[in-house]
This record gives C-alpha cells, structure tokens and sequence, in this order.
C-alpha cells in the first residue's frame, strides 16, 4: 500500500480525528496537527531525572498553597475530633456529665 | 500496516489504540483510563478462576473460598489478586473522577462521556457489593442485610422491594445465588458501557491541563502513550503485588474471616473502604428515606456539573479559586470516608453532618459562584475603558 493510501483514507491521523464505528459520514474535525519523529530517534524517557524529579518538583510545589490549606484544616479536624472522642469516653467526662461510672 | 487500517475489525483497534491523535500535553493523570481497563481485564479474568471452585450456596460458600485458598493450585492469588484489585479499581476511579472534575473533563462537549462515566462508576459499586457478599462471612451477610434494607425506605412497596430482592424474608441462600449471578453478568455490562465511554470520547477527543484545544499539537496514541500507559501500568503491577503477597488482607475486614451467622450481629458493621464516603451521608441524614436519597444522590449529583459549572474557562488549570475549592471537596471526601468507619456518636456524627452539607454545596453552590465571580471578574477587566 502506498503510504498517501492511509494518509488519504479515513482513519485517524492529521486530517481525520474521530472513527464512528466503519461510519465514514461522521463529520471530519479539521486543523488536528500531529507530530511525530521517526521512532528510531525517539527516546523512552528523555531527561527522565530532569523531568521527573526537578521539573515535578517545581510543578508541585507550585500546587503547595492549594494543598496546605483544605488538608491542614482537614488534619485540624482529624485530630480535634480523636481528642474530643477520647475525652468523651473518659472517666473524667462521664464524671462531667453526672454519669455514674465504676 | 496495511491489515491494521483496512480490516474491519483491526481498523477500531487502530482507529483507537495505534493512530489516533492525543494531546501533547497530557500528564500522568490521564494515564488512569488504562489502569482502569487493565483492573476490569483483571477482574474478569480472575473472577472467572474463581467461579470454577466457588460454590453459591449459604452452606458450601464460606468453605468453598477457603478450599480456594488452601486447595486449589495457586487459588490464595487468584483470590487476593481479585479481592485487591477490587480496591485498586476504586483507588484508580476516584482519582480518574477527580481528574475530570479538576480539569473539567464534564464541560461540553464532553458531557456524554462524563455521564456513561457516572454509570459506570455507580454500576461498579453495585457490583463490588454484589462481589463481597459472596464469601459469605459476617460481614457479608451483615453488610448486604444493612444495604438491601436501605430500599425498606421506599414508601408503600419498599417491604416487598427488598423480599423480592432476597428471595426470601431475610439474606438467604436465594439470595446468595441471585448476587453470585448478577456478579459474573453486571461487569460484562460495565465493560459494554467502558467501550460507550471509548466512543463517546473519541469524537471530541481527550480533555487536556490547558482546557483549550489540543487540535494544534497531537502525537499519535502509539508508539507515545502507550508507552506512558506502560510505565504506570507497571507502577500498578508492582505495588499490587507487595499488597497481594505481603498485606493482602491490609483492605480488607476481618469479621468476614468469620462465617456468617444470622444469629450474631458484629459490633459494627461497615462496608468496603470505597463505599464509606457514602455511607457516612447515608448516616449523616436522620430520616431513613431521605438518608438513602442523599446517598443515591451524592452519585448522581455527578451528573449537573455540566450544568453548575457557570465558569467560560474550562478546568482549574487558570483558576486560583477553583483549585483551592477542589482541594477542598478532596478534603472533605476523604473526611466523608473517615467518618463513614467510626461509630456515628458525637463529634463524629456532626463533623458527618457539616461534611454531607458541604459535598452537597460544593456541586450546587460553590462552584457556580466561583464561575459567576471569575466570569464577572473577567468582563470587569476586558470592558471598554473608552466608554467612561
């Protein structure tokens, strides 16, 4: 087959996005740009170190404020609520209340 | 090459995972659609071993998964592989969701993929009941007495709902059967659905961090991201297997451990970890109607984001106040599911309480808000300045 065969028929690719199930009616989106290399010249994991850890790194800590906030008051909660719970069960507690204990 | 485009079958698998375009742009987070449909392979695979040996019936169902275990070649990791993945199904769903909601991947014209999503997602818990009824422990049996129950709320023909349901005056053998039926036949349902879910994405295509087109910068689905897919799939791999032959019961409850006695109620009787977020607003709400309401509710509740979602800027990706809202929901799920397995007394029951009213105002009031303010704030700032 040539290779303007595939490029030309509908399957996906640059010119074609969506394949409705063997519908060739479906309308074609237009403008869809793709880019490739040849895949002995791509890389698995280029910069992995750099990307991973250092560009992750910036890119989260970027995300730190929203974080910090809702699960702080989230662990404020938390450890309000065990103490509360423990003194409710306390002997101290039930003394507070009025409630006999033995 | 020239098979893969042409055959009429090969063509789809093509269309989907070899050619087709994706964004250049998306991170890891849009790597769990695979995971998902590896669990669900998983599940289905090892569910099928399983059914080989078990036996649906109130007497032998225990002991048949204990024979599973300690008899049948390899069967403790076809089970615990099963049981866990069951968990990590879960884990990969709520992380998935929380993607769509932090990037709006619900926006046009993405609604009908977000709505077969919420199907899915709300089929997936029923069939994750069905499945950890059929071991046929205590909690179990308990579980599934509680959560049929829940339709008795039904006013007028909610009794006979739930007898119709059981086979029976109470959690029986007919019902046993009927769950292990339904268990092998809902998930070949969900994966139907999984593939509608595939179809509905790709006419538009995936969502991206942007929120604006990726028309302009694609890679093709392989030989790019399904390499991506692989390193998380993996990932996945790896850590299932430290849970599945070193923690396998980390998840899991040990009442059901125990044979289910109809005569024995257990101290407390919680479900699944994934289900605790909604049974704490089932919990939280006084009323027994109103309470299943809400919890039915919080699932469906999914479903008018489209239409909540007042914001032109799709995704959280340029959106200060936004972002912090959705750390905010994460926060308070995450409280919803604690609260779900503690004993609802004060201040559990109240923090319960502001927790379920929070959720419900996170879909309904919040964001809209933030959407008018930030739409507001944007005409504000582009207005003719001429004018005055």
């Amino acid at each position: 087959m040539r290779p303007s065969v595939a490029r030309q028929s509908e399957m996906p690719g640059p010119k074609v996005y969506s394949l409705w199930w063997g519908d060739r009616t479906i309308p074609k989106q237009k403008g869809v740009v793709e880019y490739t290399i040849s895949a002995y010249r791509a890389k698995a994991a280029p910069h992995m170190l750099r990307n991973y850890l250092f560009n992750g790194y910036r890119r989260l800590s970027g995300e730190l404020v929203f974080w910090l906030i809702p699960f702080g008051m989230g662990y404020g909660i938390y450890t309000w609520a065990k103490k509360t719970d423990a003194y409710h069960h306390s002997k101290a507690a039930h003394v507070a209340a009025g409630v006999e204990h033995d | 090459m020239r098979l893969l485009k042409t055959h009429v079958l090969l063509r789809f698998l093509n269309s989907y995972v070899v050619d087709s375009p994706q964004p250049a742009n998306i991170s890891y987070l849009w790597n769990f659609g695979s995971l998902l449909a590896l669990c669900l392979i998983i599940q289905i695979l090892t569910g099928a071993f399983l059914a080989m040996h078990y036996s649906p019936n109130v007497d032998f169902a225990f002991n048949s998964v204990e024979h599973i275990m300690r008899d049948v070649n390899n069967g403790w990791i076809i089970r615990y592989t099963h049981a866990n993945v069951a968990s990590f199904f879960f884990i990969f769903v709520y992380m998935h969701v929380g993607r769509g909601l932090y990037y709006g991947s619900y926006k046009s014209p993405r609604v009908l993929v977000w709505s077969i999503g919420v199907i899915i997602l709300i089929l997936m818990m029923a069939i994750a009941f069905l499945g950890y009824v059929l071991p046929y422990g205590q909690m179990s049996l308990w579980g599934a007495t509680v959560i049929t129950n829940l339709l008795s709320a039904i006013p007028i023909f909610g009794v006979d709902i739930v007898e119709l349901i059981w086979g029976g005056f109470s959690v029986s053998n007919a019902t046993l059967n009927r769950f292990f039926s339904l268990h092998y036949l809902l998930p070949f349902l969900l994966a139907a659905l999984a593939l509608a879910h595939l179809i509905a994405l790709h006419v538009h295509g995936s969502n991206n961090p942007n929120g604006v087109t990726s028309n302009g910068d694609r890679y093709a689905m392989h030989p790019y991201f399904i390499f991506k897919d692989l390193v998380t799939i993996f990932a996945f791999l790896l850590v299932l297997s430290v849970i599945v032959f070193f923690y396998p019961n980390l998840l899991g409850h040990s009442d059901n451990y125990i044979p289910a006695d109809p005569m024995v109620t257990p101290a407390s009787i919680v479900p699944e970890w994934y289900l605790l977020p909604f049974y704490a607003i089932l919990r939280s709400i006084p009323n027994k109607l109103l309470g299943v309401l809400a919890m039915f509710g919080s699932l469906l509740i999914l479903l008018i984001l489209p239409l909540t979602d007042l914001s032109r800027i799709r995704g959280n990706q340029f959106r200060p106040a936004m972002k912090l809202a959705f750390w905010f929901f994460v926060v308070d799920f995450i409280i919803l599911l604690w609260i779900g397995s503690q004993h609802p007394e004060s201040p559990y029951l109240e923090i319960g309480q502001i927790a379920t009213t929070f959720y419900f105002a996170w879909f309904l009031v919040l964001v809209p808000i933030i959407g008018i303010a930030e739409n507001t704030l944007l005409d504000v700032a582009t207005a003719d300045k001429t004018n005055k």
